[in-house]
């Protein structure tokens, strides 16, 4: 028998559940949908439940393929920033705000105002926004202050999902940092800081490691899901964290960088080395820090110019239209002639933070085809990834390599650019199952399928593609880099003025 | 019934039109004939071409009206501006026509600062150095083929050249002097000082009439080939857009109008010379006599739109090529769904740079304000309320100069748009009308030959009998309001990014 291991994703349209033998290669894998409420403008919820019933019949769909017996092992992965209440029993008291509700406007604000940024950033390693944690906890405990006094505990999703199989709270270490009194350095609670937020810590569970068994698979659980009874579950981490695992960075100065429907990177560093404008958290990975950039332009930015305009780029071919766009876009020349585009299509998040930002194409003339703006389009994406990069320097981070993920790897040319834009190599890990895989590896490592992540990772992750940057295209683009970071300067106040003008 | 004759001589091609006294057409015809692009930015033309096409075309329309050569009263002359025409003793044209379009003369027109003094070239010329302009494409001769330059006897203007061929007689007018930059454009003549400062010899010179005036006949020699009536009268005629603004009837103050062509042009008329220091907008001489024009060009005008077209719609194109209509009355239906300020999304329309009000080559086209609910029709509508705001700009400079406009005509391809007229009726604050006849610059100069063979008394009352508006689009308000907040973004817009262009050009 091959021994085998389970992620489970909780993403936020669906849960993905996927086995992977210990080779990393997948072997069964199911997703299942559910909602997200908008109950009022800025919120976003969804009810923990409803992602617990989907994922028992993903779960239910892969046993019966593989067989519950052959599964070794459990391991989660989850969106970030929950704040799910629960009772002693683990009932859900309500449902949870998701990681881009920002009701907690407010709270952020008292926060910055009681306890200082300073303080703040002393003790978090990042900046304060109202999707994090603590201030959705905050914003219930004084909007729905019954619902508060009655939560035994407040949850990340991972760890619901972790207490359904085994009956267990956890709290770990990867999705720390969305908890503003969470010590970056110290991995611990910061008891003064929780008082002076007006928490309280023993509405908080045990912190753990990510690939800490929590406990076993309970006969409820069993009945509920198709898994074995007694099959240990690790604690898991944030998804993000685990999709930089599984697509292979586990050693200081390696890089995961991001391009699914946004956009971003994650430097793997040794120590809680944070920037005021980027976003640290723990890997999941023991003893390693995650230096984080995430910007709202990714893959989608392709998406929608494709959208648009991909029936320009249509030549009857029947070729996919991003891969007739990729063509038409690799004639180009690096810099796209002087075309510059600012990916900002839903405001901006690091490093410039700033959710009035929107989308410019700069520097157009008439000799300038809609191929130049294709291009320009992915070059604006590759230089947020090096506003970032660059930032994240500032703070004393250095990359060594990138690991590509999502959507946006599957184009060559783009990934290229990336790469000579940043001016440096760049693997393609050959699996779209990042964020489950690397829940596996967690899996792997808590009941000593591995030796560590290195190793996890030297048997699961192959690499299909090495794009490594050409110099005299990065030498170009470094010219036209300082315009890009000046052009943001120099439109933000019209971003406001834009902003507010009432239709 | 009697008739007035307009030869309009474009770049592509030159039309004549014989038209009653009352400006309906009796017979047009027009032939076309090459450019030539012997580099890259130069533009030449053979002025024999211009010259024959002038006679085959007045041939046809004499013999196609078959009215009698004796109730053909004058003929007017419209031409493209600024190309050099030189004669040998002979009267022999010497070498190809530079042409308005021609860029080579960058260097000459430094020298023409140089020589004269950047203030003092726009006190008397009205303008800043252009290499558009004909000074500096005869000092181009002058320094590049000296041989050329020695063996010249005469200096004309296109159409002046027709006249020319036409008449025998060595002239032109004001209005179209004008675009010379010789011409004393307060005084109405020619510079002393600039010629001497350029060293240009004045005997190179035609004599220089007022557009009304009768500068001439027709000969024997053109009588005997065209049909036409031996001594009709030949008028001073005008520039194209000064011929235009007769044919729109923008012939008194506050009137102007506004071109939507490849570039655009705000044109208003200006009973009193009125000069913009900054050497933001043109002023040239009207065909009007004793008055003038001042013209604003924002340089990707239609050509934003082409632009838009040829790369993003071809969806647009082709399915306009199955319901036989023009792409760009499709794209008109879908701006026309898109609201005010186009969700948000703004464009600056500097494609090839922007001459008024920014006088900035580096200047470049920008979408600002993207976001993802954007599509192609938001884009598309940002782009007609980008090209009409940078016509906005142009109408700005001329209010600083204290011209009033309160009724504005339409003209060029973008003219035939109502959604692109209204956008300017809000924006303008004031009513944009089209005319009837599609013959604004033949139409103007047949005009000024019926002034001039005393058929009207006076230009504006040619104007008033034979010019008929067609439609007429009204400022809303609420629209106004609405503009004037877009507006005020798109302003903010070129002075944030100014710094960012000089950059950008000068990675080049």
């Amino acid at each position: 028998m091959i021994p085998m291991l389970m992620g489970i994703d909780i993403g936020t349209s669906a849960c993905k559940v996927g086995v992977f033998n210990t080779d990393g290669v997948l072997v069964a894998s199911a997703t299942k949908p559910y909602k997200v409420y908008y109950p009022q403008s800025g919120w976003a919820e969804q009810n923990p439940n409803e992602w617990y019933a989907a994922i028992c019949q993903a779960t239910q769909e892969v046993c019966a393929k593989v067989g519950s017996e052959n599964i070794t092992a459990v391991g989660i992965d989850g969106q970030g920033w929950s704040a799910i209440p629960v009772d002693k029993s683990g009932n859900v008291l309500d449902n949870t705000p998701i990681w881009f509700d920002t009701r907690a406007n407010e709270e952020c604000a008292q926060m910055l105002d009681t306890i200082g940024f300073d303080s703040l950033f002393a003790v978090t390693g990042n900046p304060v926004t109202p999707s994090y944690s603590s201030p959705k906890i905050m914003w219930l405990k004084k909007h729905k202050p019954e619902i508060y006094a009655k939560a035994d505990k407040f949850l990340q999703s991972n760890a619901y999902i972790a207490y359904k199989l085994t009956g267990n709270f956890s709290q770990d270490k990867s999705q720390g940092y969305g908890l503003f009194f969470y010590d970056m350095n110290s991995c611990t609670y910061n008891a003064d800081m929780a008082d002076k937020m007006g928490l309280d810590l023993e509405k908080f569970p045990e912190i753990v490691d990510c690939h800490a068994v929590v406990g076993t698979v309970t006969s409820t659980a069993a009945d509920e899901t198709g898994l074995k009874p007694g099959t240990p579950v690790v604690a898991g981490g944030l998804d993000a964290a685990c999709g930089t695992l599984g697509v292979g960075v586990c050693r200081p100065g390696q890089t995961q960088e991001q391009g699914g429907q946004a956009g971003g990177m994650s430097i793997c560093v040794d120590s809680a080395k944070a920037h005021p404008k980027l976003i640290l958290s723990n890997h999941v990975v023991p003893d390693l820090w995650l230096l984080q950039g995430g910007s709202v332009g990714g893959g989608g930015t392709i998406k929608w110019f494709s959208e648009q305009f991909g029936k320009a780029f249509d030549d009857g071919s029947g070729k996919n239209l991003l891969k007739l766009i990729d063509e038409s876009a690799a004639k180009i020349s690096a810099g796209s002639d002087g075309v510059i585009f600012l990916p900002y299509m839903a405001g901006e998040r690091s490093p410039i933070w700033d959710t009035k930002a929107k989308g410019v194409y700069f520097g157009l003339s008439y000799d300038k085809s809609i191929a130049h703006m294709a291009r320009a389009t992915m070059e604006g994406v590759a230089y947020s990834l090096l506003h970032n990069i660059e930032t994240a320097a500032e703070a004393g981070v250095t990359i060594d390599c990138m690991y590509a993920m999502g959507g946006a790897a599957n184009s060559r040319l783009w990934t290229q650019l990336k790469a000579d834009v940043t001016n440096t190599t760049i693997y393609v890990p050959d699996s779209d199952n990042a964020s489950t895989l690397g829940a596996c590896i967690l899996a792997g490592l808590g009941t000593g399928v591995y030796k560590s992540c290195a190793d996890a990772v030297d048997k699961t992750v192959s690499v299909k593609r090495e794009h490594i940057p050409n110099i005299d295209n990065h030498k170009k683009y470094q010219q036209y880099f300082p315009i890009y970071k000046e052009l943001y300067e120099d439109l933000k106040d019209t971003y406001a003025k834009l902003n507010n003008i009432n239709l | 019934m009697k008739y007035v004759i307009g030869i309009d001589l474009g770049t592509s091609g030159t039309k004549t039109v014989l038209f009653d006294t009352l400006g309906n057409v009796v017979a047009s015809h027009t032939v076309e004939y090459p450019m030539y692009q012997p580099q890259n930015g130069w533009a030449e033309q053979d002025p024999r071409d211009w010259a024959n096409a002038a006679l085959e075309t007045l041939k046809k329309v004499v013999s196609e009206s078959g009215v009698d050569n004796s109730d053909i009263l004058g003929i007017g002359i419209s031409g493209q501006m600024h190309g050099l025409v030189m004669l040998d003793e002979n009267g022999d044209v010497i070498r190809n026509s530079i042409i308005w379009c021609d860029q080579r003369t960058a260097k000459e027109c430094e020298e023409i600062t140089q020589r004269v003094g950047a203030k003092r070239l726009i006190e008397i010329t009205a303008n800043p150095a252009l290499p558009g302009f004909t000074a500096s494409k005869i000092l181009w001769v002058r320094n590049n083929e000296p041989q050329n330059y020695s063996r010249c006897r005469k200096i004309l203007l296109p159409k002046d050249y027709v006249r020319y061929i036409l008449t025998g007689e060595f002239a032109t007018e004001v209005s179209d002097a004008a675009g010379m930059q010789l011409l004393d454009i307060g005084k109405r003549c020619w510079s002393d000082e600039v010629l001497e400062k350029l060293d240009i010899d004045k005997s190179l010179l035609a004599k220089c009439y007022e557009s009304v005036e009768v500068t001439g006949g027709i000969n024997k020699k053109t009588a005997d080939y065209t049909g036409l009536k031996e001594g009709t009268i030949v008028v001073g005629g005008a520039g194209d857009n000064a011929a235009a603004a007769i044919g729109t009837g923008v012939v008194e103050d506050k009137k102007a109008f506004t071109t939507i062509g490849t570039s655009g042009v705000v044109y208003a008329h200006a009973s009193k010379i009125a000069i913009d220091p900054k050497g933001r907008v043109h002023t040239f001489c009207s065909a009007v006599p004793g008055e003038w024009l001042v013209m604003g060009v924002t340089q990707g005008a239609g050509l934003s739109l082409k632009w838009f077209r040829d790369n993003f719609c071809n969806a647009e194109i082709e399915t306009a090529k199955q319901m036989n209509v023009d792409p760009y009355y499709l794209m008109d239906k879908e701006v026309d769904t898109v609201m005010i300020g186009a969700n948000k999304l703004l464009y600056l329309p500097y494609l090839m740079g922007e001459r008024t009000p920014h006088l900035n080559s580096d200047a470049r086209g920008v979408f600002f304000g993207l976001s993802a609910m954007h599509t192609k029709k938001d884009m598309l509508r940002a782009v007609m309320e980008g090209v009409s705001y940078s016509l906005k700009d142009c109408v700005s400079v001329l209010n600083e100069m204290g011209l009033e406009i309160s009724d504005m005509m339409a003209c060029g391809g973008g003219g035939t748009s109502s959604v692109w007229r209204q956008m300017l009726a809000d924006l303008y604050a004031c009513p944009v009308k089209t005319i009837t006849s599609k013959e604004g610059p033949a139409l103007g100069v047949a005009l000024l030959a019926a002034v001039a063979a005393g058929v009207y008394p006076s230009v504006q009352e040619a104007c008033a009998a034979v010019v008929k508006v067609k439609n007429e689009q009204q400022p809303v308000a609420e629209n106004t309001e609405q503009y004037k907040k877009y507006y005020e973004i798109y302003k903010r817009l070129y002075l944030s990014l100014k710094d960012d262009f000089s950059a950008l050009g000068s990675l080049k």
